[in-house]
């Protein structure tokens, strides 16, 4: 359960996580947008989750997915299993009280799957949470700590930021002006023109 | 082409390159006072100065015959941040008058059927609030955000020109004629900045501004209320926390900047001392009030006014392209710097030609 160990055996998962989390988050975002202002955060996190597992069971083999209840995926690697989560500011995934959080963060054995270390794959948000400030593996000691944490920052490029693609897109118009050409004005370039010949 | 110069064109020619007299004197040696008169009376133009000016500032020979008028920088209204450079202001100005000239010339040939613009007069109005309900109500607009705030000034007959107007201190200007209104932005802000300056221009126009004392408010407040009408956005705030986030939240859906918003929210007493400071200190804090989040941004609008006008020139009337530089008298650069926009072929013109 060490970090070390951990960051040698994850290395080889660590960019594709992250792109899981960046792209999910980018289309997730894309797509609530302009509603966010209605949806409860619940529900803004809830379909943020949800694209980043459509981007993870594109990412990752069928072998590594483990199917949870609703639409709650683990990924399986090397003894360790991943879930993915919006993180607090102290990087601890927020949970509603249930015996499978409390199990899931407290490193009890989930029944059905092979004995293995418990990580949470997350993001933490900007102030206007519009952007993602940082990705982090963290391994929970329980539902308010953690054992440790890996910065994913490492494959960022020095930016404080996440850089997000930006997406130029174009508001349709809806046009309800006329215009024609003045009669004497294709007169005048026929004109022009049979004089040039 | 007529037998003399204008030198007002000349005039343009040279600020329009952002270089002053002395530097254009040098340049074709001659003195400043050469150019100088050359810039103020016509029968001082000879025909060896006309072509080595012509050269040094590329516009052809037929540029500085035509019969165009410069208005001068007190004519047209700005939304601009600060004091900018005059020369800054001149050069910027000086493309901006090419451009008219340019739109003016096309639409000889062209019949346009738009929709009127709404002219009030606000004396018989007890707010600007109430003139831009009034608008919105005459354009038969739905409640809430304005989708595309470009089509409908386009829709009045009023081309939108984006521009790269080489500093971020100045939003944009209306240059108005009897003929025309012409809006030209600064293409370098994000949009949601842009559709304000367009709100807030169209403003000028519909309120008639002429000259007088605080037309730029007059003119920020139609585009707030334009823009975000007072019952629309009432909703918003009322029971919520406004933090920070709610502002970033209420972007996308308003499609005006976070600082709009903030704005308005205390304009309209939906927010209190203390939230505002807060507000503004956290924006500052962030960088945001220099450049908004980028995952933010709203969706870029598209004028096509204009580029209709060059599309009727070349499909109806039969204008190579050589034959459309010759009739805006610009070299192909030129035309090529001025109307990027132009050059993206993907991009579809959306207005149809009716014959």
């Amino acid at each position: 359960m060490d970090l070390i160990t951990a960051e040698e055996k994850l290395s080889e998962y660590s960019a594709d996580i992250y792109s899981c989390i960046i792209n999910g988050f980018s289309n997730g975002y894309l797509f609530l947008k302009e509603r966010k202002h209605i949806l409860t955060s619940t529900t803004q996190s809830n379909i943020i989750r949800d694209f980043i597992i459509e981007e993870a069971r594109n990412t990752f083999s069928c072998d590594m997915i483990h199917r949870g209840r609703g639409n709650i995926i683990l990924l399986k690697t090397d003894g360790y299993l991943i879930r993915f989560k919006k993180f607090d500011k102290r990087k601890l995934a927020r949970n509603v009280k249930t015996s499978q959080a409390l199990n899931y963060s407290n490193q009890i054995n989930i029944p059905g799957i092979q004995p293995s270390v418990h990580l949470n794959a997350g993001y933490i948000l900007d102030e206007t949470k519009s952007s993602i400030d940082n990705v982090y593996i963290t391994c929970p000691s329980s539902l308010y700590s953690n054992n440790w944490i890996i910065n994913l920052r490492y494959y960022i490029e020095n930016n404080n930021k996440i850089p997000l693609p930006p997406i130029v897109e174009l508001v349709e118009n809806i046009n309800t002006i006329k215009i024609s050409v003045k009669k004497e004005a294709v007169q005048n370039r026929e004109f022009i023109k049979t004089a040039n010949e | 082409m007529n037998n003399l110069a204008n030198p007002e064109m000349l005039l343009l020619a040279r600020e329009s390159r952002g270089i002053t007299q002395s530097q254009l004197a040098e340049k074709i040696n001659v003195s400043q006072a050469a150019i100088s008169k050359a810039e103020k009376f016509s029968n001082k133009i000879s025909e060896q100065l006309l072509s080595d000016i012509s050269r040094e500032l590329k516009y052809p020979i037929s540029f500085f015959y035509q019969n165009g008028k410069r208005f001068s920088t007190t004519n047209p209204f700005h939304r601009k941040k600060q004091s900018i450079p005059q020369k800054t202001l001149d050069k910027i100005e000086a493309i901006a008058n090419i451009k008219r000239i340019h739109i003016e010339k096309l639409l000889e040939s062209i019949e346009i059927e738009s929709t009127s613009i709404p002219y009030v007069d606000k004396d018989e109005y007890s707010s600007i609030e109430d003139i831009a309900l009034h608008v919105r109500q005459l354009l038969r607009l739905p409640r809430g955000p304005i989708e595309n705030i470009t089509s409908i000034i386009e829709n009045f007959g009023i081309p939108v020109i984006l521009c790269d107007f080489y500093t971020d201190k100045i939003d944009g200007f209306t240059i108005s004629n009897i003929l025309t209104n012409i809006i030209f932005v600064n293409i370098n802000m994000p949009w949601c900045r842009i559709r304000f300056t367009l709100a807030h221009e169209l403003g000028h126009i519909i309120l008639n501004h002429t000259h007088e004392l605080g037309i730029e408010d007059e003119a920020n407040q139609f585009a707030s209320s334009f823009l975000m009408p007072k019952n629309d956005i009432y909703k918003d705030f009322l029971g919520e926390r406004i933090t920070l986030e709610r502002i970033a939240s209420l972007k996308p859906y308003w499609k005006v900047s976070m600082q709009s918003l903030i704005y308005r929210a205390k304009s309209l007493n939906l927010i209190d001392d203390k939230i505002y400071q807060n507000l503004w200190i956290t924006l500052n804090k962030l960088g945001y009030k220099k450049r908004e989040p980028v995952n933010l941004n709203i969706k870029n609008e598209n004028p096509t006014l204009f580029k209709t006008l060059i599309d009727i020139h070349k499909n109806d009337l039969k204008y190579s392209t050589n034959e459309l530089f010759e009739f805006l008298n610009i070299y192909e650069q030129d035309f090529n710097e001025m109307y990027p926009e132009m050059n993206n072929k993907e991009k579809k013109i959306s207005l149809k030609l009716v014959k």
